[in-house]
């Protein structure tokens, strides 16, 4: 046995605490209370200034002092669920997540988050002043180029993979979540590391979907770019960052499209699979078919969430139509 | 309904269900005058012990062997039924890597009563990724090949079905990059339970004084 001398007493009772508890077992003190009454305050102070991210951020530190099972988490928990729901305008009187026909739909949910985008555009800055993200960067373009593609397409598809996932992070951060900057893997991609999770399926489809809409604006950047220099390179760069983008919508493991169909019921998960082979069926790209067949088939197994998410909807619905129709289209331009 | 965050305190838990004295959270039996803990969580002597004879049992030649062999037949099971699939309709479905590791990673994470290991992690990569690799035989074939031709250059065979992945990525690096994720879910599937116990640590009498 790993016998570890080092523990605590408690102050309540006398008992032994085993490192990394937060609870007494024996007179169930709480081992962080007074760095939990502090957290609670500030949360408290900022929910009444309004910023509502600072207020999540401490609740998101609070409850994970706190044991599992307690009445205290329960409570905080449901706290943390209000405050994102007020944040994505999803609150009671808001124009929830059915919709009321008050700005759902999707140039709501297109148009909330393409204002989220100018808001954290220096985050794409953020992510380039961290060396071990830089790094992994070059490594990643190093490889790939090094594989007959080019210095300049690696460079490309490396841009617009690193703004696919600073959509992540962007959105990571609204919801008061703590994330790794970006770190590439050649042969797997890149990701971000979550340091704690969403509260529920709502906020989880979101932080999923920031990174497929983050890389359509990508994609679309290249194919104009690619349209006004007339550059082969930049079709090129656009099509395959359409295509890894509707990879990642995939609904399996832990891809982006795993997350946003959470939030999705059972009937959306029907229109979003549908849509999605249809695209595949007109511009002939096998990806989105996949994508449609999965979705169709988690739609046909699992059902799907209870309440449902309409702003969700029109995201995955815009991003499965319009990912593979960049790619068709950048591939038409660079045949022409 | 939970109670409004102004009225919280943190000084001590609340539970709906307060457990009655210092139990067991794996027995449900009070621990005592000592506890352990393992993963974070209140555990008695004895259920102590009985982990660490799974343990022991987990990381025998034996179980090892065994996890070899139904993680073997789990792969090329898979891997079969995937070029069988691949033959018949001429598509390259690489997502299936990522069921072939649920499938080969689970029956050898059952072979170790759900203790698994490290080298029970490697073994699921390799056999998820022999069972992938299994899907691109019916390209390495013509038509009409006979069993007996492909025995004769089995050596050789294995070495293209295994470097196919690689060879393919030349031309659509996604299916390898899916292969990796099959990989890395194989990984993650047969990760160990963590083994670390703690303690042992003291529990005050009923009625001792709380300190001052």
């Amino acid at each position: 046995m790993n016998a570890v001398p080092q523990s605590s007493v408690c102050a309540g009772c006398g008992g032994e605490l085993a490192p990394g508890f937060l609870v007494c077992p024996v007179c169930h003190r709480l081992v962080y209370g007074a760095e939990l009454t502090r957290l609670a305050s500030v949360a408290r102070q900022a929910e009444a200034s309004g910023d509502l991210t600072t207020a999540l951020a401490s609740w998101r530190k609070a409850i994970e002092l706190l044991p599992p099972g307690t009445s205290q988490r329960k409570t905080i928990d449901a706290e943390m669920k209000r405050l994102g729901a007020t944040l994505d305008g999803r609150a009671p009187g808001q124009g929830g997540a059915k919709g009321t026909g008050k700005k759902t739909g999707l140039w709501a949910g297109t148009g909330a988050i393409g204002a989220a985008i100018l808001a954290n555009a220096k985050l794409l800055l953020v992510g380039l002043l961290k060396l071990p993200t830089v790094l992994s960067m070059i490594w990643y373009a190093t490889v790939l180029g090094g594989r007959g593609r080019g210095l300049e397409l690696s460079l490309g598809i490396v841009a617009c993979i690193y703004v696919h996932e600073v959509g992540h992070v962007a959105t990571l951060r609204r919801y008061g979540i703590e994330a790794s900057a970006p770190m590439f893997v050649p042969g797997l991609g890149a990701f971000v590391r979550m340091k704690q999770y969403p509260t529920d399926a709502h906020e989880e489809a979101r932080t999923g979907l920031a990174g497929p809409l983050w890389g359509l604006f990508a994609s679309t950047a290249a194919l104009l770019i690619g349209l006004a220099t007339s550059s082969s390179t930049a079709l090129q760069v656009a099509s395959w960052s359409a295509t890894i983008n509707a990879f990642n919508l995939l609904p399996v493991w832990q891809l982006d499209g795993s997350r946003g169909l959470k939030a999705l019921s059972s009937q959306e998960r029907w229109i979003v699979g549908a849509l999605a082979v249809a695209m595949g069926l007109l511009t002939r790209q096998w990806m989105p078919g996949i994508v449609g067949v999965v979705v169709l088939g988690r739609a046909l197994v699992q059902g799907g969430h209870p309440d449902g998410d309409r702003r969700m909807l029109a995201l995955f619905a815009a991003l499965v139509v319009l990912h593979p129709a960049l790619a068709w289209l950048a591939d038409t331009l660079q045949r022409a | 309904m939970p109670e409004p965050t102004a009225d919280l305190q943190f000084e001590h838990a609340t539970y709906e269900q307060a457990p009655q004295g210092v139990v067991c959270a794996m027995c449900k039996k009070p621990v005592g005058a000592e506890y352990w803990q393992w993963t974070g969580r209140v555990t008695c002597a004895g259920c102590v012990a009985n982990l660490r004879q799974l343990e022991a049992h987990a990381l025998s030649p034996v179980t090892f062997g065994r996890a070899v062999l139904v993680g073997t037949a789990a792969a090329l099971g898979c891997g079969a039924a995937y070029a069988i699939f691949v033959a018949v309709l001429h598509f390259q479905f690489a997502l299936v890597t990522i069921g072939i590791a649920y499938v080969v990673a689970t029956a050898i994470r059952k072979q170790t009563g759900n203790i698994s290991g490290r080298p029970y992690q490697v073994l699921a990569m390799a056999l998820t990724y022999l069972g992938g690799s299994m899907g691109y035989l019916p390209y390495l074939f013509p038509s009409g090949t006979t069993a007996g031709q492909v025995l004769g250059a089995l050596p050789e065979v294995v070495r293209l079905m295994l470097e196919a992945p690689f060879v393919a990525a030349k031309s659509s690096p996604l299916g390898l990059l899916i292969v990796g994720i099959g990989l890395l879910e194989a990984w993650r599937r047969a990760r160990p339970l963590p083994m670390v116990f703690t303690g042992p640590y003291r529990v005050p009498p009923p009625g001792a004084s709380p300190v001052p």
